[in-house]
């Protein structure tokens, strides 16, 4: 047999094995098929790690050989994913390989990047720090490794008393930190994926995850695929491959979801069909003061049920379009005590100038209703970065927050901090720091005119093609003298390729690295391969200016005994000098930084076990207790028997309850209209968003060539009835403009996703098609997270002999 | 060379007895560059075998398309000889080297 033939029968008896077995069964802790692992054998290394793309958490085993990653398969003891991957997954290793990494230091002179050495570049970003402190600004992210993060947020909050910290997860989850902040007292999903196994109706509200998270998808079908019955129902502006799927579509127009939520509570009420006990025992109201704002004030029954009494089902079928018959079938499922409901959701919800108000309403359409702590029956809020949860929500890189679920505005949280960090006291400022959308504006603006963020450090993301409206928010930096833009990543992506300093980073498993899923899952992995060139770890470039500044005699640089607050000791208790790359992993700093990390997490409750516990686990969800010399996890929060904080008796306890009185709250939470509408100039709806194959901008995915191929280009959907009026046919080439910009893209008619008339959809991975110049960076009010899923557009025909395809 | 291990889902037989349906077994025993191994409960283990990441996209969508298919998941992925990685677009037009 030859060494194709060895990889056919392993790739076989791996599909078999997940067949016949759905993964490893219990007694067999092989995480990879046998035979896998003997054909591939030779000289092949096999290691575990999360992948690098979406929050669903999947792991995957790593086959190296020659300090090269070759090989990927599902990892059998992964509870999330079963020895399961989706095509991106089973790409993950060939993201590393694109030709163009990233490999040195460079410097913009003139018009070109010219190589540097580290020291320099690191003297570089000391000199800027030191010449404005206060207009210094970390641009970070959801994939951002947790020990990366907590390195970044304690070098701005703990060492230069700076909050000007911010990542891109504000982009994509702020609506839901807010919506959980705000109804429970606490950040993050109750309830896990658990739920897709128990669940008689799922709820996909305004979501895709048949591309976007198809892993938990296909748990869902292959459920179906046993017999079971699962009903599924899509809710959504435009049908999408998860519509496929599903038993029912409910078509909705922009921004109505808010009121389909206030229709079926007020049905609940209505009909006296919501859960009288669950609400006297565990629910209290709450309406916003004088205008939006996170915590508001209480409020009663009485006004609750006035305020949602005008959502009927024809009020609400006026608004949303979405027949009254439907909206009373949602409610009658809530109504019956019997089904087990699971509500999904992301990118819809969250991206919207309400998105905190229709997070709440989720909330609520549970908690009134009682669907809520039982397997299978309540809300569960998708991520789609890696560790959106872990690193940017946790450890709280969030410019108002401190790890742990603290926040700086609070002067226990703050002194809580110090006291971990060893810092006088005072060090952590209270003033929260400029958010994603105000930091970029801020440091698109001349100085003169209030821009006073002169100095940007980005690690791991791309806002030159991420930001929304970016021609306003960030381009005009670019031309703006004294602004000094720094990047951290693997490849020359839009932002690099801007910046003023270039440093070429680690990626993956060319580091060590943990990671948070969207169901409180922390992950680790160990690194695997070396990088590219002089390729650094984003944790050790953040030390290593951070020991840059203490060497220059920065105070902010040293805790109250005056060391280094980055400091590392070997076993015998002597300093190991990790700030020289040489010396960076003669210890585990990861463990370092997590250790210290993990002591913030019983304030809420949010308990990490020993990173030890990780290195054995396919991850663990918090909080992780250690019961009886067992460190132990938890599926359910808040539910007696699952969650180890619920008093015995309670059945459900919120114990960070807002109200201080274990109860959650239901928010009063009108419909406003969006920002911009359709009119007669801008007639259609632009709704922008993401594909199967590609990973946000495609900086990895468009790198790996067979993704590539098989999504090369973004595109416009255009629904057959608008594009016969407008005369398009599938291919050609239109002009989309909003009142922002525009740009020419090929139209797809009736292909994967299938827009309602007066819609349109564009995918934001394509750099050639950068729709962001045209999306809009209105926010909501509280979470300041933009709303890239509605604007105002209009499509114009460009004759075909005068346009052509690239 | 690409080689992928695959879990095919599709339709049940007819009398719901749990096995994957005559059809659809069928219809991917039709394909030359697939290789099946064992079915239960709709769903159906494969190796595809291609001589190049070409024609195993090439496969791929086949598979996609079939309206016998309704999911494909990956168990395992082997790319040990790849070598030629295309470059990505760049909105200015540039060439792919270094920034
Ligand atoms: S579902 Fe997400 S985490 Fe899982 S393999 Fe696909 S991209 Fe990776």
């Amino acid at each position: 047999m030859d060494r194709r033939d060895f990889l056919k029968a392993s790739a076989l008896s791996a599909a078999a094995a997940s067949v016949l077995a759905r993964g490893a069964s219990a007694d067999d802790t092989d995480p990879l098929d046998p035979a896998v692992r003997e054909q591939v054998g030779s000289g092949v290394t096999w290691d575990k790690a999360p992948c690098r793309f979406c929050g669903t958490g999947c792991h995957v085993q790593v086959g190296v050989r020659n300090d090269r990653v070759v090989a990927i398969a599902g990892d059998r003891q992964a509870p999330v994913n079963r020895g399961l991957l989706c095509v991106k997954g089973y790409h993950v290793g060939l993201a590393l390989y694109g030709g163009d990494r990233l490999t040195r230091p460079m410097l913009k002179r003139g018009d070109t990047h010219v190589p540097i050495s580290w020291d320099e570049a690191l003297g570089i970003i000391a000199d800027r720090i030191e010449g404005n402190p206060a207009g210094f600004a970390f641009y970070g992210s959801g994939q951002w490794t947790i020990p990366e993060g907590y390195a970044a947020q304690k070098f701005m909050k703990g060492g230069l008393s700076n909050n000007h910290i911010d990542p891109n997860a504000r982009l994509c989850m702020a609506s839901a930190v807010t919506g959980f902040i705000s109804t429970y007292g606490v950040d993050e999903p109750a309830s896990c994926f658990d739920d897709l196994e128990a669940a008689k109706v799922v709820l996909i509200w305004g979501n895709n995850p048949a591309e976007m998270h198809p892993i938990l998808f296909s748990r869902m079908v292959d459920r179906r695929g046993r017999g079971e019955a699962l009903r599924l129902i899509d809710i959504g502006t435009r049908r999408t491959r998860t519509t496929g799927f599903a038993d029912d579509y409910l078509e909705f127009r922009p921004q109505s979801d808010l009121a389909i939520l206030n229709g079926i509570l007020h049905l609940l009420i209505a009909e006296d069909t919501y859960d009288h006990d669950f609400v006297e025992r565990h629910v209290a109201f709450r309406r916003e003061e004088s205008g939006p704002d996170l915590m508001g004030i209480a409020t009663d029954f009485d006004t609750f049920r006035a305020s949602v009494a005008e959502y009927t089902p024809e009020r609400v079928q006026e608004i949303s379009g979405v027949p009254a018959a439907k909206i009373r079938m949602l409610a009658r499922l809530f109504a019956d005590r019997e089904q087990r409901i699971t509500s999904l959701w992301c990118m819809g919800p969250n991206q919207h100038t309400r998105g905190t108000g229709v997070n709440r309403l989720l909330h609520a359409i549970h908690l009134l209703s009682g669907h809520w702590g039982r397997p299978g029956d309540g809300p569960q809020s998708l991520t789609g970065q890696p560790s959106a949860c872990g690193t940017a929500r946790e450890v709280g890189t969030l410019s108002h927050a401190l790890p742990g679920g603290l926040v700086v505005a609070n002067p226990a949280h703050r002194e809580h901090a110090e006291e971990i960090w060893n810092l006088p006291a005072g060090r952590v400022n209270g003033t929260p720091g400029a958010h994603t959308v105000e930091m970029w504006r801020r440091f698109s603006t001349p100085a003169s005119d209030g821009g006073d963020i002169d100095t940007i450090w980005v690690q791991v993301t791309n806002p030159a093609h991420s930001l929304p409206n970016v021609d306003k928010l960030f381009t005009p930096s670019r031309g703006i003298p004294g602004k000094f833009l720094i990047v951290s990543d693997v490849y020359p992506t839009a932002t690099a390729r801007a910046a003023d300093l270039i440093l070429p980073s680690a990626m993956w498993v060319e580091k060590n690295g943990m990671v948070g899923n969207s169901e409180r899952r922390t992950q680790q992995w160990f690194k695997m391969v070396n990088p590219p060139g002089e390729a650094r770890d984003d944790a050790w470039q953040t030390i290593a200016v951070a020991r840059k500044l203490f060497d220059r005699g920065h105070q902010g640089m040293r805790d109250k005994d005056a060391n280094f607050i980055f400091r590392v000791n070997d076993a015998a208790g002597a300093e190991v000098p990790i700030w020289d790359y040489r010396h960076y992993y003669d210890v585990n700093v990861d463990e370092h930084l997590f250790e210290e990390y993990r002591r913030f997490t019983r304030y809420k409750h949010k308990d990490l076990a020993p990173y030890a516990e990780y290195v054995r686990a396919r991850g663990l969800r918090w909080p992780v207790v250690e019961q009886e010399g067992v460190w132990t996890e938890t599926r359910y929060r808040f539910v007696e028997g699952e969650d180890s904080y619920v008093e015995a008796g309670t059945g459900v306890q919120f114990y960070h309850s807002t109200s201080n009185d274990g109860r959650a709250q239901v928010w009063i939470q009108p419909y406003v209209a969006a920002p911009e509408e359709p009119d007669a100039e801008y007639p259609f709806w632009l709704c922008t968003g993401r594909v199967l194959e590609h990973w946000h901008t495609g900086s990895m995915t468009m790198r790996v060539p067979q993704l590539r191929r098989a999504m090369p280009e973004a595109y416009v959907e255009l629904n057959a009835t608008d594009a016969r009026r407008l005369g398009v046919e599938n291919g050609d080439l239109v002009r989309l403009e909003t009142r922002r910009g525009s740009m020419d893209i090929a139209a797809w008619i009736d292909g994967r996703g299938r827009p309602p008339e007066g819609s349109l959809f564009v995918p934001f991975f394509d750099e050639r098609r950068m729709v962001n110049q045209l999306t809009l960076d209105a926010h909501c009010p509280i979470s300041k997270q933009p709303d890239y899923k509605k604007c105002a557009a209009r499509v114009v025909c460009i004759p075909r002999q005068a346009g052509s395809r690239e | 060379m690409p080689v992928s291990g695959l879990v095919l889902t599709v339709p049940r037989a007819a009398d719901q007895a749990g096995e994957c349906s005559p059809e659809a077994l069928a219809a991917l025993r039709s394909l030359a560059f697939l290789e099946l191994g064992a079915a239960k409960d709709g769903r159906v283990s494969a190796v595809l075998d291609a001589s190049d990441y070409p024609s195993h996209d090439a496969h791929l969508a086949t598979l996609r398309a079939l309206p016998q298919v309704t999911w494909i998941d990956v168990v395992f992925h082997d790319f040990s000889d790849v070598s030629d990685f295309e470059r990505p677009p760049r909105r200015d037009g540039g060439s792919h080297g270094p920034a």
